[in-house]
């Protein structure tokens, strides 16, 4: 019996190193894996800031557009926006008040003390 | 384990370091752009631009000013909030200064006027600001009116001279009606038989105060105006257009 079972410990012993090796395979093979999806992470991570900064621009351009519309929808012929015509509608168009009226409510209350 | 926890941390650490230098990219970016803010100049700097850079370049000077626009706009608003715990810390010793006079609706006139004149103040400061805010629209778009006749060779040097002054007097009226919006108008109440001149004194004051701001507004429209007439003399100028792609090939040609 003890002739047998020796022989099955021998046999054991030589399987040892080859385990190591397997193990430092597999430890760099994790160490790889996680690199490379670091890396994926922060390529994303570039792309969704690159993305973000694109429609920080978009955002900005578009509410620039929408108001020129108004005044060019409201002319019954289509001026160029920077035409000499176009530019004095606007300038005509641009009201200043009337201070006086609107210190109308102000003056009948002084008038009353 | 050890390793790849330590591997983990620095390359987490990368990673936030990385989007913090993009993040803090952001502000270092955006200021750039304002140096240039006349696209007569930047056509100027560069000869030869084609549609496409100009709409581009345009665009950019457009966000900056709006950008400036509400800049402004929050600026005055917070000054505004500041403001409202003054006006309303003025409102209760008006009261207390009100308590000899007897007349109650008198009182009650006194506080309304108060009020209102406050009131005013806001509001009007508020039209001003939207009506300079027209203004430099419109002289962005002469500008731009005038940088297309620039590409096409014409002289611009007096519409640039005139640009500048109109930028000069909106500047002017910007600096009036931030200073305007800043103010808090209190009587200071003396007897029963001065109290309508008393009130009438802050009345005239916010009235006086108003007009200035009022005609810092319409000189800066004069200057815009002024601007539109020098480049109204330019011949056909509403007709030149800066080239789609290839300069000096697909320009409106001229007399």
């Amino acid at each position: 019996m003890d002739q047998n079972i020796e022989p099955k410990i021998e046999q054991i012993e030589p399987q040892e190193p080859k385990i190591e090796p397997e193990k430092k395979i597999n430890k760099k093979n994790i160490i790889i894996l996680v690199i490379v999806g670091l890396i994926a992470i922060l390529i994303l991570l570039a792309v969704w800031y690159w993305l973000s900064q694109k429609s920080v621009v978009t955002q900005e351009v578009t509410p620039t557009a929408a108001p020129s519309q108004p005044p060019s929808a409201v002319q019954p012929v289509p001026l160029k926006e920077d035409s000499i015509s176009a530019i004095n509608q606007e300038l005509d168009s641009i009201d200043m008040g009337n201070l006086d009226q609107e210190f109308q409510t102000i003056d009948a209350d002084l008038n009353s003390l | 384990m050890k390793k790849i926890a330590v591997s983990l941390i620095v390359l987490a650490m990368m990673a936030f370091g990385t989007v913090g230098l993009l993040a803090a990219q952001k502000p270092t970016i955006l200021p750039v752009k304002p140096r240039q803010t006349n696209i007569l100049d930047e056509i100027k700097q560069k000869a030869g631009m084609t549609k496409e850079e100009f709409e581009t370049k345009r665009a950019e000077i457009k966000n900056l000013m709006e950008q400036k626009q509400t800049e402004l706009r929050n600026q005055i608003e917070t000054k505004r909030e500041q403001l409202k715990s003054q006006i309303e810390a003025k409102r209760t010793e008006l009261k207390n200064h009100l308590a000899k006079i007897k007349d109650e609706n008198k009182k009650r006139i006194v506080e309304r006027i108060y009020n209102q004149v406050n009131e005013l103040n806001k509001r009007l400061t508020a039209h001003f600001l939207n009506v300079l805010e027209k203004l430099e629209k419109v002289l962005e778009r002469i500008s731009s009116r005038a940088a297309k006749a620039q590409a096409n060779g014409r002289d611009v040097s007096a519409v640039k001279t005139a640009i500048d002054e109109a930028n000069t007097a909106i500047a002017d009226s910007r600096t009036a009606i931030q200073n305007q919006a800043a103010k808090v108008y209190a009587p200071t109440i003396n007897t029963e038989n001065t109290l309508r001149t008393d009130v009438g004194k802050i009345r005239q004051a916010l009235h006086n105060d108003l007009v200035a701001v009022r005609e810092a507004v319409k000189a800066a429209r004069e200057a815009v105006r002024k601007a539109a007439t020098t480049l109204a003399q330019i011949p056909r100028v509403d007709e030149l257009e800066i080239p789609t792609t290839q300069p000096a090939t697909t320009t409106q040609p001229t007399p």
